[in-house]
């Protein structure tokens, strides 16, 4: 593998920092169904998936975050016709434990579960 | 230093290699909250990838040194000098000791078997029950 060190790139017209794309990179992520015998369909900088109970899953990085409090998002599979939500129940540098919600109320095991992390890597 | 950073080489790794969905699953309890359910540990596919194909992970002592860093202090492992190729077996005791909290794996005293790893099938696919598994003793 060889390294090209630049500090900007330019396409032409703009001209972008490096450190921005950096900083702007998704550093993990992973797809995950929770149904059935939980299993990981895509990710990236992720080691396992703790399978804790019902809509109680923990993705946890191989690399880890510099910091716990770093900026998630993540995204659920839906029916249409249900209220369904993530919850982050805790986040640290090198896991978070999200737990699936129907209504608010009654935690699920979703089909097509996804988290992504940004931020400063350790 | 010639390897890097950890996060750099795998993203270097997905792109060349294809993920390896384990025969295994961790099954295992937390002795710090025994009325829990069994936890079960599902091991990624990049990553057991780059665990079989080496030169990629650093080693496993690294995890845990890191493990009392605080955070926003330097940390090891991802600038350790990666380390060789592991077996499938290898690759989940890897796992298990950076996954998985000491109290588990090293510290319990109990009588209770609270760790076993065991092949796929062995975890049940009806998750009726989910919140009241535990390991058959």
């Amino acid at each position: 593998m060889s390294t090209l060190e630049v500090s900007n790139l330019n396409d032409g017209t703009t001209t972008v920092a490096t450190t921005f794309i950096n900083q702007g990179v998704c550093k993990q992520h992973v797809i995950y169904n929770g149904t059935g015998t939980a299993a990981i369909t895509d990710s990236f900088n992720t080691s396992s998936l703790i399978d804790s109970a019902t809509g109680k899953h923990t993705p946890v990085l191989t690399s880890h975050m510099s910091q716990g409090v770093t900026s998630l998002s993540t995204s659920y599979a839906t029916d249409g016709s249900n209220n369904y939500n993530f919850a982050t129940e805790s986040i640290q540098s090198d896991r978070y434990l999200l737990r699936a919600v129907q209504w608010g109320v009654n935690f699920y095991d979703d089909a097509r579960a996804c988290a992504s992390r940004f931020g400063d890597l350790a | 230093m010639t390897h890097g950073h950890l996060w750099d080489r795998l993203a270097e790794a997905k792109s060349r290699l294809d993920p390896v969905q384990s025969k295994y699953r961790v099954l295992f309890e937390d002795p710090d909250t025994p009325d829990e359910p069994a936890k079960v540990l599902v091991p990624d596919p990049n990553w057991m990838a780059a665990a079989l194909e080496g030169d990629i992970l650093p080693p496993i002592e690294t995890y845990q040194r890191d493990r009392g860093v605080p955070d926003g202090q330097p940390k090891e492992h991802p600038y350790a000098e990666p380390i060789g190729a592991m077996t499938e077996e290898e690759a989940i005791e890897y796992l298990v000791q950076k996954d998985i909290d000491p109290s588990v794996w090293r510290d319990y005293e109990g009588n209770r078997t609270i760790l076993k790893i065991v092949p796929v099938e062995m975890i049940p696919s009806d998750r009726s029950f989910r919140n009241a598994w535990r390991i058959m003793q």
